[in-house]
């Protein structure tokens, strides 16, 4: 979530729903090269789509969506430890509990995630850090050189040309 | 009067101007929208963070179509390559003392030449990973990879586009005027090109 350089546009809610909001993001992708699981789409516009765990409702008291529609219950929503100790009397192996510092969204599964082609959570975003640690240096860089060439042109100076060289021993 | 000669054609001049002012736009977007924060200020020249993206966005497209189109006329000339050049570049074109004179040189020297290089390799990367980071949808592998070499392809424009700027300038006073008016002083060219001069056969 870091990655995001729009302020606000990417954020946290204090019901630890990740969020976003349309209005700020740039459409730079950013966030899709950072994110671990692939999630983040882009609509029409250029602007990020994803699930945000309805976070209007959630902040409001109410459950998901999606978990409130579920005719099975296979979806459920609650306070992070109660879905943990549940899934632990039920014998559930958990996805998401310990990755990446617990996840919002968990799995309670039969068989190992591997079975179910569930990513391996982990920040496989070597590029999109190693991008944020080049980037500052292009502001640095143009600086730099901006006051290199002043200092030349105050110790060397400039080159200069003029018509007498021509008879002299400048030239050919 | 000093006797002038061509160094440009209008049609080269226009690409350079095309090339040269939107990549300076493109700058500044960029950085305006990559660092809202700390150069936020930057995106109220170009009315908000939003028209600052789409005037990067179609800003790239003119960038890189006067690039390629620009690469066709100065790619053969930065390409050769003679003993003279190495020499100009171990002495580094005697710009580092006032008194060394590098050797005779052709149309475009030895630092115009990687200079010219550079630009047109680190262009068309920025210019190609741009539109693809652009019109891609969705491909997490290959967005992090354009993300990059963008980055890196800014960071050397960064330190190109000011060096280019002095040294056409300040650093050589005289040489502005090929972008603007395209032609150049006889003694003038005899003393920065005069392999160039003899090929042409202007003496």
């Amino acid at each position: 979530m870091d990655i995001c350089p729009a302020p606000g546009a990417f954020f946290r809610t204090k019901e630890g729903a990740v969020a976003y909001d349309k209005e700020k993001c740039i459409g730079c992708k950013l966030c899709l090269a950072g994110c671990p699981f692939d999630v983040p789409r882009f609509d029409e516009n250029d602007k990020i789509s994803k699930c945000t765990l309805c976070a209007d409702r959630i902040s409001n008291g109410m459950s998901t969506a999606c978990a409130k529609g579920c005719p099975t219950g296979a979806i459920k929503y609650g306070r992070r430890d109660n879905l943990i100790s549940m899934a632990k009397t039920a014998e559930y192996k958990i996805y998401g509990e310990n990755d990446l510092d617990g996840l919002g969204v968990m799995f309670a599964l039969k068989a190992d995630p591997k079975e179910y082609n569930l990513p391996k959570p982990t920040y496989n975003a070597g590029m999109a850090v190693f991008d944020s640690f080049l980037r500052p240096f292009t502001v640095l860089g143009l600086g730099a050189v901006a006051a290199g060439a002043l200092f030349h042109y105050l110790t060397v100076g400039p080159k200069d040309v003029e018509p007498e060289d021509e008879s002299g021993k400048g030239g050919k | 009067m000093n006797k002038m000669i061509q160094k440009t054609t209008a049609y080269e001049r226009i690409l350079h101007w095309s090339v040269a002012l939107s990549c300076i736009v493109l700058l500044l977007t960029g950085l305006g929208f990559l660092y809202q924060k700390e150069l936020g200020w930057l995106n109220t020249i170009s009315g908000g963070v939003h028209m600052a993206h789409s005037i990067h966005n179609w800003g790239g497209i003119i960038f890189l179509a006067s690039l390629i189109l620009a690469l066709g006329k100065w790619l053969p000339e930065s390409l050769k390559w003679s003993r003279e050049d190495s020499e100009w570049l171990g002495m580094m074109g005697g710009y580092l003392s006032k008194e060394k004179h590098p050797p005779p040189q052709g149309k475009i020297n030895a630092g115009q030449k990687i200079a010219t290089l550079m630009f047109i390799i680190f262009g068309l990367l920025i210019g190609v990973s741009g539109v693809l980071m652009w019109l891609m949808p969705a491909a997490k592998s290959s967005m992090n990879l354009f993300h990059l070499l963008h980055s890196i392809s800014a960071f050397v424009y960064a330190l190109l586009v000011p060096t280019h700027i002095y040294m056409a300038t300040a650093a050589n006073p005289g040489t502005f005027r090929i972008m603007t008016r395209g032609d150049v002083p006889l003694y003038w060219a005899k003393k920065k090109h005069p392999k160039w001069v003899k090929e042409i056969g202007a003496e």
